[in-house]
């Protein structure tokens, strides 16, 4: 154990690590000379390759360190078997996006180093975002990560899109920012305290105040905003429908699934007490959230805008997991991130490596033809939809009958209920799509799929995503004996 | 030893059947199409073999039953489906039976089908009929048995429309299919009230004993008193019926004709239409117990009987003439078991399935040396062009009639015999009279057949086709077939229903044996004397007075309508039975569409699509609009905190 006073720096180990490796490729690109642009794209090319070598090792970096339960640099940073499954998932997630990107970052024209050094700590963020066992810690890190990503998304400069809608996430994530800031201070001025712990001490009898009702409010909003949920979710199709689809990756996966977990640790551990005050107000934005996102998202034909929809229903889907604490609930809601999150990065992966009369894919009915172009591909895609579509032998299925087990469990039949109605009404768009790219007439072979050279990692990763979508029967029982060992100690 | 029996037809339907996907693509190459023929053809022997085996060592051992329960299927409640085999010297006969045809029929049709057909494909097609019927016989449970009986009426629907490119075969498959699916209603009626009755749907528990501790029991419904072993027996007498295509439910046998001569044979002598007799003699428990059932099969088998035989007479095409000629034996079977004569029955279905595998695939010799003609007034002095083939009809035909010395007589009197030495009651005599004239009508067909296809004058044209003796193939299954449609009579008939018939069928239902010198009966020259005088009317109609035919015509223009016209069945089904629910349905159609579909679905999805499109509406992209709504939402959650959940 390194111990600096009486901080163990041993379990922040993968943040250290990631953040010595981001000033490493940092370093190495600034000395390196790269005049002209290939010499870029051949720089970009080795550090991405640093930089999924380092994540790996990250990711190994976190299993080693284990479930244990360890809190450190003053009780700001925290290790628990539940923090441990948040951050295996969010590096797993991550590592795949970045493998399945590289070519189409570097085809996009972004071929900057810096890019990757800014990508490394949105990872750290969102990293200490999860092991945040303090507001404070919270706060900080969740600004580490909005400014990451505001950086990722203007530094797509030549992309007009992508700024604009960088500009409109900043103003309003301002906004956000500041209600959350609010609520903080409100919390703090009840309870005198910021620390997870002690709150959770302080309240545990239970609390009934007009000033932390509002705290608690505001928190809700600041979080809700960054989750997306309704009426706080504006911004969300036209962010996504600005940024390219890999920066559409991180907010609608990386991002998301950080701030949901960070948020049923923030219902569950400080305001655990006050249970009975907060399940109303989530019950609300979840119904509201579930309305919106599931009804508006069958009129889009824009991919990106349904897919902001399509979070913003599966986010409010997934918070029905944090009515009420339960071991169980963690384990499926596990399950269903990892189903819904697979299914998704194999959607917008593939649809990555196609491209329209050399444009690439932003409307649905430019698939038209898939099927009889690249059936293989055509089928993958299905798959991945019929996934997300939550229909049964896929992975989709399980994680959404698991969730809304414990949902049933926790006695919210009505809510669950809705909630499941609701997702048959977004079974039309997945299908709508699936008709498309299988019986739709089209004119000529005008897709092409560009990934074909020599990637073979990233067809590799797609792939597995496939196989891990069809084939989740077979990991359901191994995986949920992982989970359910892990969770045991919760 | 009994998984070999059993799996082999369905390896055999796999390999053929994959090789038939790849012999789609070459466009049916020779090579893969022999492949095919020669490994199911392989198994399926092979599978008769090993049945042979199994079955001698049975009846040496002297083992009545072997039951094999591989594991539990599925339980729920007191419900307990076992998957297993039961082997009884009844169940080994007739696999062996099913087997040995399948056997013949899968040799036969390489030298059958035309070479541009997908000769794989039939092949597997006919290793799973033969496996869904090896199944059926060797079923332990009404549940598993009900599996093998819808394969076996799919598969028929496969082979049917074998040549789906012609418009005849698939209205033929489709009628096969939906009249034998309208039946399996009775299946599945007598299967659950079994169950609710005695419970238990295994074939060990439907003995003597069990049925009659609740033959007692009755239930009434509209204030008619039914007994319930009355209305199990007539609900699976509804499914037996259609299979094995009695009266009123056999509208499809005669268009089942559409299919390859080969399946043709398969079909009538082994595995589709002895089902219904089978299913039958399993469940004879109930049959024992049920007067009421008896006597419906007595007169619905007497009609099929006497109809068959009689329609049989005016058929032009050669097939359709053995079709009508099984319907008519087919209810002679019903017709022992209507006097609780089941040895006799199976007796009947044993050799008619060899003389009737030998009508169907003589038939074919006869269709394939003309050419694919099939009507037999087209034909004539065939017997110096295929004189194999000749001999081996004539010899079928000898059997059918019952001709002393051949197979058929022997079943065929002793069915004759049980029906005379039953009580007398009015159906009975019914029965054994519709019988009796039976025989003079069949032998009036058979002849009438041997004669137009054979003797008289040439009527095809010479020129255009060049008649030919078949391959020796053919002939060899030919004479393999008529050879066991002389023997199988003479000494298997001590065995089925004579004094030694107690030992295959002891145990399975109460077994009436025939006294020796039963045989010694008149009932024997009766019959000869009737068939001698069809031969007569035949020679004088046929030979010598050729005007007499269209005299005849002339003279009962109704009477020979009604006959040619099949009683008019078809259409009459037509009209009372198709046209209405084709119109109702189109009706129901459109009420749905106007009703349900307009105001529900349509509605719903439509009402949803409108709700998307709004909210779609309010993403303007302002920033300062999207700020207001979010500032909006936080006073709505406080106020709906503070005022509406009153929290303070």
């Amino acid at each position: 154990m390194i111990n600096i006073g009486s901080s163990n720096f041993i379990i922040a180990l993968p943040e250290i690590y990631l953040i010595i490796v981001a000033f490493l490729i940092l370093l190495v690109g600034l000395f390196t000379r790269a005049a002209d642009n290939s010499t870029k794209i051949l720089l970009f090319n080795r550090l991405s390759s640093l930089n999924i070598i380092a994540i790996v090792f990250s990711f190994i970096l976190v299993y080693a360190i284990g479930d244990v339960y360890v809190e450190t640099f003053h009780n700001l940073y925290i290790i628990s078997p539940i923090v441990f499954l948040f951050k295996l998932v969010i590096i797993f997630f991550f590592l795949v996006i970045v493998i399945l990107a590289r070519v189409y970052l570097i085809d996009r024209g972004i071929n900057q180093f810096e890019y990757i050094v800014v990508m490394l700590f949105f990872l750290v963020g969102n990293l200490l975002m999860l092991s945040a066992n303090d507001f404070i810690a919270f706060y900080v890190s969740l600004e580490l990560t909005t400014i990451c990503s505001y950086v990722l998304m203007f530094m797509d400069r030549k992309d007009v899109p992508s700024i604009q809608a960088g500009i409109k996430y900043f103003l309003l994530g301002v906004l956000g920012t500041a209600f959350l800031l609010y609520g903080i201070s409100l919390v703090y001025g009840y309870t005198g305290l910021t620390n997870f712990t002690e709150i959770r001490t302080s309240l545990s009898g239970g609390a009934q105040n007009w000033v932390l009702l509002i705290g608690l409010v505001m928190i809700l909003v600041g979080v809700g905003f960054k989750l997306s949920l309704v009426p706080f979710h504006m911004w969300t199709p036209d962010v996504y429908k600005g940024v390219n689809k890999f920066v559409l990756l991180l907010l609608s996966i990386i991002s998301k699934f950080s701030i949901l977990f960070i948020t049923i640790r923030i219902l569950w551990e400080p305001f655990g007490g006050i249970i009975d005050q907060w399940q109303q107000i989530i019950i609300l934005l979840i119904i509201v959230s579930a309305l919106i996102g599931f009804i508006v998202a069958i009129y889009q034909t824009n991919i990106k805008s349904f897919i902001a929809y399509s979070s913003i229903a599966n986010m409010s889907y997934m918070l029905m997991v944090a009515l009420s604490p339960s071991t169980v609930a963690i384990k499926n809601l596990i399950i269903f991130s990892l189903a819904y999150g697979v299914a998704l990065i194999g959607f917008v992966g593939t649809l990555m490596m196609l491209k329209k009369d050399n444009q690439p894919i932003t409307s649905i009915y430019d698939l038209k033809g898939l099927s009889k172009n690249y059936p293989y591909l055509a089928f993958i895609l299905s798959t991945f939809l019929v996934s997300m579509a939550g229909l049964p032998i896929t992975a989709g299925f399980f994680g959404k009958i698991l969730v809304l087990y414990s949902v049933f469990l926790s006695k919210f039949y009505l809510l669950g209920a809705l909630v499941a109605l609701l997702t048959v009404v977004m079974m039309y768009f997945y299908l709508k799509v699936i008709k498309i790219m299988y019986f739709d007439s089209f004119e000529d072979d005008s897709i092409s799929f560009y990934a074909s050279k020599s990637n073979f990692l990233a067809k590799f990763t797609l792939g597995a995503l496939f196989a891990f979508s069809i084939l989740f029967v077979i990991f359901l029982v191994p995986l949920g004996r992982f989970l359910e060992v892990v969770v045991y100690l919760l | 030893m009994i998984w070999y029996i059993v799996s082999l037809p369905f390896l055999g339907f796999l390999v053929a059947g994959i090789i038939s996907i790849f012999n789609a693509k070459t466009e049916n190459s020779n090579s893969l199409n022999f492949l095919a023929w020669l490994l199911s053809t392989a198994a399926t022997g092979l599978s008769a073999a090993i049945s042979l085996w199994f079955l001698i060592s049975m009846i040496k051992m002297s083992e009545t039953t072997i039951v094999i329960e591989a594991q539990n299927w599925f339980i729920s409640g007191n419900l307990i489906v076992n998957f297993g085999f039961t082997f009884d010297k009844l169940v080994a006969i007739m696999v062996f039976v099913v087997g040995f045809i399948s056997f013949m029929v899968h040799f036969y049709s390489y030298f059958y089908i035309n070479k541009e057909d997908n000769l794989a494909r039939f092949q597997s097609y006919l290793s799973l009929f033969t496996f869904s019927m090896i199944f059926l016989v060797v079923s332990n449970n009404l549940i598993e048995m009900f599996i093998g009986w819808e394969l076996i009426s799919f598969c028929s629907y496969l082979l049917i429309a074998f040549w789906y490119k012609e418009e005849a075969p698939k209205k033929a498959s489709a009628k096969a299919f939906l009249v034998n699916r309208f039946a399996d209603v009775g299946f599945l009626l007598g299967t659950f009230s079994l169950f609710a009755l005695i419970g238990s749907m295994n074939f060990a528990d439907i003995n003597a004993t069990a049925i009659s501790n609740v033959a007692w029991m009755h239930f009434n419904i509209f204030g008619i008193d039914i007994n319930y072993i009355d209305f199990i027996a007539v609900c699976f007498l509804l499914a037996a019926f259609a299979k094995s295509s009695q009266i009123i439910l056999h509208i499809w046998l005669p268009d089942a004709m559409e299919a390859p001569t080969p399946v043709s044979a398969l079909l009538h002598a082994a595995t589709m239409v002895t089902a219904g007799v089978f299913l039958i003699i399993k469940l004879a428990p109930i049959y024992e117990a049920s007067t009421m059932a008896r006597n419906i099969i007595l007169v619905f088998a007497g009609i099929t009987a006497l109809y068959g035989a009689l329609v049989a007479c005016m058929q032009k095409d050669i097939k359709r003439i053995i079709a009508y000629s099984t319907m008519s034996q087919l209810g002679y079977m019903f017709l022992a078991i209507g006097v609780g004569a089941f040895s006799a029955a199976f007796f009947h279905l044993f050799t008619h399935a060899f003389f009737k595998a030998l009508l169907f695939l003589g038939a074919g010799s006869v269709i394939h040396g003309m050419g694919g003609e099939q009507n037999i007034n087209k034909m004539g002095n065939l017997w110096r062009k295929m004189p194999i083939t000749y001999i081996c009809m004539i010899i079928g035909f000898l059997a059918l009639i019952g001709v002393p010395g051949f197979a058929g007589f022997y079943s065929k009197e002793a069915i004759l015999n049980f029906l005379y030495m039953d009580e007398q009651s009015g159906y009975v005599m019914f029965a054994y009279y519709s019988a009796i004239i039976a025989v003079f009508f069949t032998s009036f067909y058979s002849l009438r057949l041997i004669i137009n296809v054979f003797h008289g004058k040439e009527n095809y044209n010479k020129e255009h086709i060049h008649v030919h003796e078949s391959p020796v193939g053919i002939l060899f299954v030919l004479i393999t077939l008529a050879v066991l449609s002389i023997l199988t009579g003479t000494f298997l008939y001590d065995s089925f229903v004579g004094e030694t018939s107690a030992f295959i069928f002891n145990g399975l239902f109460t077994v009436k044996t025939m006294p020796e010198e039963a045989l010694e009966h008149s009932i024997k020259y009766i019959t000869m004397g009737l068939a001698f005088i069809a031969f007569l009317l035949v020679y004088v109609i046929y030979i010598r007075e050729k005007g007499l035919s269209g005299k005849m015509k002339k003279t009962f223009p109704s009477v020979y309508n009604l006959v040619l016209n099949k009683f008019y069945f078809d259409e009459i089904y037509e009209y009372c039975i198709v046209n209405p629910s084709l119109k109702l349905s189109r009706k129901l159609g459109k009420f749905d569409d106007n009703s349900y579909d307009k105001y529900g679905v349509n509605a719903l999805a439509g009402f949803m699509y409108r709700v998307s499109r709004t909210f779609s509406f309010l993403q303007t992209g302002f920033i300062n609009f999207y700020a207001v709504i979010m500032v909006l939402g936080v006073f709505l959650i406080l106020t709906y905190c503070f005022f509406i959940l009153g929290i303070k």
